[in-house]
């Protein structure tokens, strides 16, 4: 006899199980991150608060809620402004008040459209 | 005044007479029948006498050829679909190569007059029929080519002496299958009659609409109400990568709003740009207008809008279909229906003397409630793109020549040849430098020699040298023809049918290979990759019958090449026969490809129908990986997909026929139409093209001996290998885990910086040493 697991069949506690940039390399001027986000454990016709946001070591620069039902969503991450440093950064999101966070990594690439280049 | 009030009154009743005026027409020999409310007509029936009918009856021909059963295909042993389903209108009509008139009695008033022309007998396949359809002082061109392709044509005529008259005027003949006259604007005729006709011949007739179920539309972000500017203007303005595709009812997310569209590219490239217009009501007047973007001129600026079809999920399927954004139709104004996107597609061509900087413009969208801005930036870069030699980019093609060669008369021959010549120019700006050709010999004749059709081999091979194409040429020969001669039968569709063949068969393949070696060497043309059956099976007699015929062409020196999934087991046997692997997925992984070129000279090609119209034409994300960084990371020598034009039964139709039509349309006289995927095609081999200017740059850095330009060299490496890693390999890239748009082009530009930054570097280094 072999037992192979064990596996996760079911969360009954919401949780974000998975969060991916559509984009994993993006330029650093872009406007919007579109995220995909995959919500578990919420009850069908329910929705749970989820926090998402992107950091990097030197703090979090944006930061947004939505009340998410169970499955994938694609959400939109407002990015500042004025463009940000380009380098590695850091989607996270979790259900808010969860200890439970995910993240995935996102590049910035210094924009092609940056005035003087 | 009282002589006007009577004239006035007998206005009226001309009109109210007009009114009620309703002809139909369904035309055809006298054994065909019509369907009311159309009356049939046939070629005998002369004007006069108050009655609808030709002038000149002696000068018509009239022919019925209809399909409205399934038919057996013996070469796939099935049941399938006709090449398209007739309706009564459809199946029958009347030609000509003279001109005539219809003469048809209508009280005064002004008439909408639609004419159907087309052909349902497939043996009209080389046949154009051209010719100006005119009445009441409007004139229409209307070009039909080929068999299975309608036309359906309007003009708005005036009648004033109790009759309208309907000119065919023949540039070589004209054809008509149905005339239907109504009031001017009479919209329950074209509710009542138009539209069943109309989704009979593009879409599927009743009797056949039965059997097939709309799959559901995509999910789409949630509804938002209007902002008071979109509300005022009477539509939302957003847009999506290119390369993603936008449904009919598609809602924009917020990152979609307030669209800007930024483009980089170098001189010479052609860079594909979108948006879209929602209306929240009809629109008319709808025009795009594009202002110059530096050195890029508005008027050169191709503007088409994103035609939706009903198409096939896949390519066979019967049962099943969806609407989907597909053709890239010219735009030259009109009417937008409400709440269906109207996708705006522009392609900016870069002058080959573009001076390199950033540049601002702006794209108007105009309609007759209001108008809003796109604006445009765009970077051109100091460089040209350079095309990598080892890497080939070619296509199955069904080349117009073999029609032009079969054509009933010298203005339909030129019609097929100015087409061939106008794709081959399409496909040269595409990336496309080499296309699959076949060459007609028949079996041997009795003195053993081949009527090779050496004329029609050297006006392709012209068309191929004038279009800068590079060889090996796939050849396809006629091995069945052989086979049927010593067999008496075909050996069918993936040689579903083969046996063992005599040994004479291959001794006779290999003569055939042979004389046409020697006619191509006489001729200084590129080799030829011989290709004497399509996609066999790995059935063990069709592995043993392709033993044979590929050691037959190899007896005669040449090089074979062979469509079949080298991973398969059942196809083992062929390995030391096959010069040239051509599988559908990229099968082999990159170390695998390479060894084969390396210890074996076999080389790797991929025809990819996953991204070619197997799935219908929305993978266009996956088409893009498959032509550029998805090739570039495979190791395979060639692309290869079926096909340039595949048009099965109606060309407009995608739902008729055993199965789906392939990539690029036609605008009735020959220009190509493309589809989105066709445009990601050109953007793949871009992007490889970025990438070969790359490898280029730095092998070119490598020569300096400049610690900036070495560490430079080092950094672009490094920057190449972790593009090269950032690529999630697969065998078939159509949608799942792909770089979503911005991605890709964010790919693109780490390349095109480190191109910038050798180029910098080497420059400096240069000017130092001055």
């Amino acid at each position: 006899m072999r037992i192979v697991g064990p596996r996760l069949l079911r969360r009954t506690e919401p949780a974000v199980a998975a969060v991916t940039p559509i984009n994993a390399a993006m330029f650093a001027d872009s406007r919007f991150a579109p995220v995909r986000v995959e919500v578990q454990g919420v009850r069908p016709g329910a929705f749970a608060t989820v926090e998402y946001g992107l950091a990097s070591p030197a703090g979090r620069v944006a930061h947004v809620r939505a009340d998410l039902g169970r499955g994938e969503h694609v959400v939109v991450l407002p990015l500042p402004p004025g463009g940000l440093p380009a380098g590695e950064w850091i989607v996270s999101a979790e259900v808010a008040g969860s200890r439970e966070s995910v993240w995935a990594p996102l590049m910035l690439v210094p924009s092609p459209w940056e005035a003087g280049r | 005044m009282r002589r006007c009030a009577a004239a006035l009154a007998a206005a009226v009743a001309a009109c109210a007479e007009a009114a009620s005026v309703r002809w139909l027409a369904d035309f055809g020999p006298p054994a065909s029948t019509a369907r009311p409310p159309f009356e049939a007509l046939t070629p005998a029936v002369a004007a006069g006498d108050g009655r609808a009918g030709w002038i000149a009856p002696s000068g018509l021909s009239a022919f019925r050829h209809a399909h409205r059963e399934m038919v057996a295909n013996p070469f796939r042993g099935r049941q399938e679909p006709p090449p398209i389903w007739t309706t009564p209108e459809t199946e029958d009509a009347v030609w000509s190569v003279s001109t005539n008139s219809l003469i048809v009695p209508v009280p005064p008033g002004e008439y909408d007059v639609w004419l159907l022309a087309g052909s349902s007998d497939g043996r009209h396949a080389a046949w154009v029929f051209d010719f100006d359809f005119a009445a009441g002082g409007a004139t229409d061109r209307v070009q039909v080519a080929g068999a299975y392709h309608f036309e359906l044509r309007r003009l708005r005529a005036g009648a004033e002496d109790g009759a309208l008259r309907l000119d065919f005027l023949p540039r070589n003949r004209w054809i008509a299958n149905a005339v239907m006259i109504w009031p001017a604007g009479d919209a329950t005729a074209e509710v009542g009659v138009l539209a069943p006709l109309r989704e009979a011949v593009f879409g599927l007739p009743p009797h056949e609409r039965d059997h097939w179920v709309r799959d559901p539309d995509p999910p789409t972000a949630p509804p938002r109400p209007p902002r008071p500017e979109e509300e005022a203007r009477g539509f939302v303005l957003w847009n999506r990568h290119w390369q993603e595709c936008v449904y009919p009812r598609d809602r924009p997310r917020e990152d979609e709003l307030d669209p800007v569209l930024c483009l980089f590219a170098a001189p010479g490239e052609y860079e594909p740009a979108t948006f879209v217009v929602r209306p929240l009501r009809p629109l008319t007047g709808a025009r795009v207008e594009v202002g110059d973007v530096g050195p890029v001129r508005g008027a050169d600026t191709d503007i088409r809008k994103v035609r939706y079809m009903a198409a096939r999920p896949n390519w066979a399927d019967r049962g099943r279909w969806r609407i989907v954004p597909d053709v890239l139709e010219r735009f030259r104004g009109g009417a937008l229906p409400a709440e269906e996107n109207a996708r705006f597609w522009l392609t900016f061509r870069i002058p080959d003397d573009a001076p390199p900087g950033l540049y601002e413009g702006r794209i108007r969208f105009v309609c007759d409630r209001g108008a809003a801005e796109v604006p445009v930036r765009l970077r051109v870069l100091p460089f040209r793109l350079r095309e990598d030699p080892s890497r080939r980019y070619a296509i199955y093609y069904h080349h117009p020549f073999d029609l032009a060669a079969a054509a009933p008369d010298a203005h339909s021959a030129d019609y097929w040849r100015r087409k061939a010549e106008l794709e081959h120019a399409d496909m040269a700006a595409h990336g496309i430098r080499n296309v699959v050709l076949s060459v007609r010999s028949g079996a041997a004749g009795p003195d053993g020699r081949f009527a090779i059709d050496w004329v029609g081999l050297e006006a392709k091979m012209d068309l191929w040298g004038r279009h800068g194409f590079v060889g090996p040429v796939v050849m396809g020969v006629d091995c069945d023809a052989i086979y049927r001669k010593h067999m008496n039968e075909s050996y069918g569709v993936h040689l579903r049918n083969v046996r063992r063949p005599p040994p004479a068969f291959a001794e006779e393949l290999a003569a055939l290979v042979r004389q046409i070696e020697a006619g191509r060497r006489a001729r200084g043309w590129p080799e030829f990759l011989y290709y004497p059956v399509d996609e066999p099976s790995t059935d063990p007699a069709a592995v043993e019958f392709m033993s044979v015929v590929l050691a037959a062409v190899r007896s005669a020196e040449a090089r074979t090449y062979v469509t079949a999934d080298p991973t398969l087991p059942g196809f083992a046997p062929l390995r030391p026969w096959v010069d040239v692997w051509c599988s559908q997925p990229f099968a082999l992984d990159e170390v695998a490809v390479r060894a084969e070129w390396a210890e074996r000279a076999v080389e790797h090609w991929c025809y990819p129908n996953h991204i070619a119209g197997e799935n219908d034409h929305t993978p266009v994300g996956g088409a893009r990986m498959t032509f550029g960084f998805g090739f570039w990371r495979s190791g395979y020598r060639a692309l290869i997909p079926w096909i340039y034009q595949g048009v099965r039964g109606n060309p407009w139709n995608y739902l008729d026929h055993p199965s789906m039509d392939f990539l690029v349309r036609s605008e009735p006289d020959g220009t190509p139409i493309p589809v989105a995927l066709w445009e990601a095609y050109r953007e793949g081999w871009d992007d490889v093209r970025y990438i070969a200017t790359l490898e280029w740059t730095i092998r070119e850095a490598r020569r300096w001996d400049a610690p900036r330009i070495r560490d430079a060299a080092a950094a672009a490496e490094r920057e190449l290998a972790a593009v090269r890693d950032a690529i999630r390999a697969q065998p078939k890239y159509i949608r799942d885990d792909l770089w979503g748009g911005e991605e890709f082009d964010v790919r693109r530009w780490q390349i095109a910086r480190r191109i910038l930054a050798l180029r910098s570097a080497m420059d400096e280094v240069a000017r130092a040493a001055h």
